[in-house]
């Protein structure tokens, strides 16, 4: 392409420089989307995989009674076995000193740090490892401890222990665990000379090993566990539960993974709307040049010269797009992999991305406005030259109806002719309403799937266990000594005793189950399939969705052996329930107590208070167990509950949040051109209009109409037509992947008629530009308007 | 073979416009409608040709179809010795670029481009003239039609008369065997008008065969001929 016609390029951009910016920006926009999609993808999945296995994660930990220094020597030297260490998890409790809010604390107890091969920990600040009398918090727990630092004092209580002070000998991040704030739990680590000097003599209870070899592979990592487990047997340790986590993964891998993939679709989405505006901003770049192409194929242009011209000028538009959208998409995306990170608490250390990834997100740039330039250029060309430059921008009307429209409403004129201008130009009215449409459609079901999510996973959970307060034992005690207790309470309105066990599932897998009472009233756990236990039933149980999901062969009516202590039992599966986290399973009460060796006893308490405020009755709960010689590890009102469970879902709603601000934002763009060139478009109808005698006024209700027609009928797709199965299928999406069941549909009143509002605002603004042109050009100017 | 050879010994070189029974038809979702109905017509090099007839009467539509801009229902088009039957869209503009020169009642001038660049223009698509002499070549022309003062002007800022000059210049600056003007001097006043028509007689002059529609009743000062359209027909 030589000369002039580049020139002709240059200056048409220029000319309409309104449209050309709104075109920049929306293919700035598409390459945003799609940059900040892949980035925040890929950085993601490459950071947490070099985050997290750089630390080395335990390839298994077994749970066991009296771990003895010679047992753990004898464990380094089994086959197979890189690295091991032994430790003490403690449940205890945690707050700033004079603080009235206890914070649920897990206390590792390690003989030795010096090694730290083993999911290794980064010093943030201070010290590192602990030394004797001070305590190492890790750093995403500082949060829940009002910020406090190092060199600062905490108060730390043991069960059953008096309180002590510690100080912070420093902060350290373990990107093995999920977040306290996440969790609801501060982590602190200590050595055994530290509680000793509580008072408590912590003997180690977790051997926690390294393979050689291969570490991705679950079979050859189970049998050098179970060679672990069978020496410590041999060396006259009690196992019991030898815990081999899927090779690799987070313990929040499932979030994590669920969250890339939602990625992945909206991603899909967003490129589709992309497409959808950059056909929209195209075909009305090019909607003005109709006349034009024609006057130059008259002229002796083929449309190979043609065509040359206009690609040359939408490749311009498009590297200026790349220019902008691509390191804003790439803040975007990285910005989203800050919060990611900080979800998952791994570090972000290299932020780089193949070169190819770039590359494709560049050519996806360019490429996708150069394939719809194309193909929108190939039908303009197309036209013959004499109706090319008849061309009017209106199709012919064919509208059923159209004329008793006209005729036999009231509304004013004018307006009306507005409302039938929008609906002749059928293709243009279809990609504007489409596109329109489809933000609609992922506004309102972002809505409607964040509504859903508070209410299925965090509203219906905790009403599915109402309890107000649930206190957990440091061990199992006699169940009548837990009633006596509770009975010397006031206030109580019911209370439940509970009990717990770490068990030992077919095919090594590990898990807790629940002992219920044969008489609970408050527990309402939804089921997906079977019944709830019977009271009287023998060795019935329920087990929970995640673990029937997972094992296909765990089916209502099957039987299901399990390891609780030293004893094996068979249950049988008489239900599924749905369950947010542990526990795995759910037993009668006093089976459990018996199958764990530890017949008669519970340790947990659940209950539900006649106040509205339970804390009172925790506190006196808490003295009268105290008195009665047992010791509290932990109290959860329901309030931490939904605390902990807001916080889980809380990656999601971020994740909603951004896709109602890019629906809002490319729904706006692409309405906003369409308007903007078919309003240009009939400036000389305007002049037509206004030599007639149509005021300012008239001429602007005129432009309102047609705006809001479009917004209309945009809104009424999306609402009607697409929100219900968007909203449904990533309910369902959303629902499997936290708790196995599709989320309850709930419909956003407030999404459905902001949506409307949002419309008619964005159709109003988009309008109000043009309309002001038109109103101020002359008669003569608008006439000779080309 | 030999039904070719003997069509092409029985055309006079001289003849650049050769209609034969041309049918137009337009259809509509509701009708048809025969807008050309069997129109014969020739005009030689050199000559001036103007079509009259009352509106409606198919004038736009055949010089449409003599410019290669639209395609007949039935008939045969030779125009500069090219056969239009079968060629594309695209083979008819490029053909066009070279052999025909078309000019309207709205002018069509690129309101991007100045005169000089929209004269310019056919020059680069069609490749008839080395880059370097175009813009001289245009300058050339826009002097020939009385503009050469307002070449890097925009096509907006010119009067009607101006701007139909400047459509004539872009139409003749290829030298086209054939130049096809509808109404060009129907938005003109006479004066201006009359200068256009002499511009026209010129280009007749030196050779070019120029088909004209036109409503103005005097016109027998310039042209040669008058073709009279009705109903689709040429009256006799
Ligand atoms: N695209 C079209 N579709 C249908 N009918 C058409 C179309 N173009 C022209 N006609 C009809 O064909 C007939 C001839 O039209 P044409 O434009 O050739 O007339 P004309 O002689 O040039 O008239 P005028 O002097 O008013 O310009 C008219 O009756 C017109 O209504
Ligand atoms: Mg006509």
């Amino acid at each position: 392409m030589t000369g002039v016609r580049s020139r002709k390029v240059a200056r048409d951009l220029r000319r309409r420089w309104g449209r050309t910016t709104v075109v920049v920006a929306a293919m700035g926009l598409a390459v945003l989307a799609v940059t900040a999609v892949s980035t925040s993808y890929a950085v993601a999945r490459s950071q947490q995989r070099t985050g997290y296995l750089a630390t080395d994660p335990p390839s298994a930990t077994i749970s066991a009674r009296g771990v003895t220094p010679a047992a753990a020597e004898q464990v380094r030297a089994v086959p197979g076995v890189a690295a091991a260490d032994t430790s003490r998890t403690l449940t205890a409790r945690i707050r700033q000193p004079g603080a009235r809010q206890w914070e649920p604390l897990r206390l590792t107890v390690r003989d030795s740090y010096a090694g730290n091969r083993i999911a290794r920990l980064t010093p943030r600040d201070g010290a590192w490892p602990p030394v004797d009398g001070q305590i190492v918090l890790e750093q995403s727990g500082l949060r829940l401890l009002d910020d406090i630092g190092s060199g600062e004092h905490v108060e730390v209580e043991l069960p059953g222990l008096p309180v002590r002070t510690v100080p912070i000998a420093g902060t350290a991040s373990d990107p093995g665990l999920p977040p306290s704030w996440v969790e609801g739990m501060v982590y602190g680590y200590v050595t055994p000379q530290t509680v000793a000097g509580f008072g408590f003599a912590a003997t180690p209870a977790e051997v926690r090993i390294l393979v050689d070899g291969d570490r991705t592979d679950a079979a050859h990592i189970r049998s050098v566990a179970d060679a672990v487990a069978q020496r410590l047997t041999a060396a006259g340790v009690s196992v019991t539960t030898v815990d081999v986590p899927e090779p690799g993964a987070h313990p929040h891998q499932e979030i994590m993974n669920g969250m890339l993939r939602l990625e992945l679709l909206f991603g899909a989405l967003a490129l589709l709307l992309s497409v959808l505006l950059i056909v929209t901003v195209v075909s009305g770049l090019l909607a003005g040049q109709v006349r034009e192409i024609g006057t130059m194929k008259a002229v002796g242009a083929t449309w190979q010269q043609i065509a040359g011209g206009y690609l040359a000028g939408t490749t311009v538009l498009a590297v200026a797009a790349c220019l902008i959208g691509w390191p804003l998409g790439r803040l975007a995306g990285l910005g989203f992999v800050g919060f990611i990170a900080e979800f998952m608490n791994f570090e972000v250390t290299d932020d780089s991305m193949p070169w190819w990834l770039i590359i494709a997100q560049l050519t996806a740039g360019i490429v996708v406005p150069l394939l719809v330039a194309a193909v929108l250029l190939i039908r303009a060309c197309r036209v013959a030259p004499v109706a090319a430059m008849r061309d009017h921008g209106v199709t012919a009307p064919r509208i059923a109806g159209g004329g008793r429209l006209a005729r036999g409403t009231r509304l004013p004129r004018l307006p009306l002719l507005g409302v039938r201008n929008a609906v002749r130009r059928r293709g243009r009215l279809v990609l504007a309403s489409a596109a329109l449409a489809v933000g609609g459609a992922m506004f309102m079901a972002a809505f409607n799937v964040s509504d859903g999510l508070a209410d299925t996973f965090v509203e219906q959970t905790i009403a599915a266990e109402p309890y107000d307060l649930t206190v957990m034992l440091d061990r199992p005690y006699p169940v009548d000594r837990l009633e006596r207790a509770v009975t010397a309470v006031p206030g109580i309105a019911r209370a439940e005793i509970w009990t717990s066990a770490p068990a030992t599932f077919p095919a090594g897998r590990t898990g807790q189950i629940s002992g219920v009472p044969s008489a609970s009233l408050d527990l309402r756990l939804k089921l997906t399939a079977g019944r709830w236990l019977q009271p009287g039933e023998q060795r019935a149980m329920v087990l929970s969705a995640d673990y029937a999901q997972e094992n296909p062969g765990a089916t209502v009516g099957s039987t299901l052996t399990t390891r609780t202590g030293d004893q094996e039992t068979g249950w049988t599966i008489v239900g599924v329930a749905v369950q947010v986290g542990s526990p795995s399973a759910w037993v009668d009460r006093d089976e459990l107590a018996a199958a764990s060796g530890t017949a008669g006893t519970a340790d947990t308490i659940r209950l539900i208070s006649q106040a509205v405020d339970p804390a009172p009755l925790r506190q006196d709960l808490e003295k009268a167990l105290t008195g009665g010689g047992m010791a509290v590890a932990g109290v959860r009102t329901q309030d931490d509950i939904r605390k902990v469970l807001v916080a889980h879902q809380i990656i999601f709603v971020v994740f909603l949040n951004l896709v109602t601000v890019i629906s809002v934002v490319v729904g706006g763009l692409g309405l906003a051109t369409i308007l903007t060139v078919s309003i240009t478009e009939r400036t000389r109808e305007i002049g037509v209009l206004r030599s007639l005698g149509a005021t300012d006024r008239a001429v602007r209700g005129l432009i309102l109409a047609e705006a809001v027609t479009i917004g209309v009928v945009s809104w009424l797709v999306a609402a009607v037509v697409l929100a219900v199965p968007a909203t449904l299928a990533f309910g369902s999406i959303f629902g499997d992947l936290l708790l196995n069941t599709p989320l309850a549909v709930t419909a956003n009143g407030f999404a459905v008629v902001g949506w409307l509002l949002l419309v008619c605002g964005i159709c109003v603004v988009a309008a109000l530009l043009p309309a002001r042109r038109a109103a101020r050009m002359t008669v003569r100017q608008a006439l000779a308007y080309e | 073979m030999l039904s070719g050879m003997t069509r092409e010994t029985a055309t006079d070189p001289d003849v650049v416009v050769d209609v034969e029974k041309i049918v137009k038809t337009y259809r509509s979702a509701s009708a048809e409608f025969r807008a050309l109905d069997g129109i014969d017509l020739q005009a030689r090099r050199g000559e001036f040709v103007a079509v009259v007839g009352r509106s409606g009467s198919g004038k736009s539509t055949l010089m449409n179809l003599i410019a290669g801009l639209d395609q007949p229902t039935s008939g045969r088009l030779r125009v500069a010795g090219t056969d239009l039957e079968g060629l594309s869209e695209n083979r008819l503009a490029a053909w066009r670029g070279r052999a025909v020169g078309v000019v309207f009642q709205f002018f069509q001038l690129l309101p991007t481009l100045t005169v000089a660049e929209n004269v310019v223009l056919p020059m680069e698509l069609s490749r008839t003239v080395g880059v370097r002499q175009r813009r001289d070549r245009a300058l050339d022309m826009l002097n020939r039609v009385g503009l050469r003062a307002h070449a890097d002007k925009l096509p907006a800022t010119l009067s009607g008369g101006e701007q139909q000059r400047a459509a004539i210049a872009r139409a003749l600056v290829n030298e086209p065997p054939v130049l096809v003007a509808d109404e060009p001097t129907g938005n003109l006043d006479t004066h201006t008008g009359d200068a256009v028509l002499d511009l026209l007689g010129e280009v007749a002059a030196a050779g070019t065969c120029v088909l004209m529609v036109t409503h103005e009743r005097d016109i027998t000062r310039w042209v040669h001929r008058t073709v009279t359209l009705a109903d689709g027909r040429v009256a006799a």
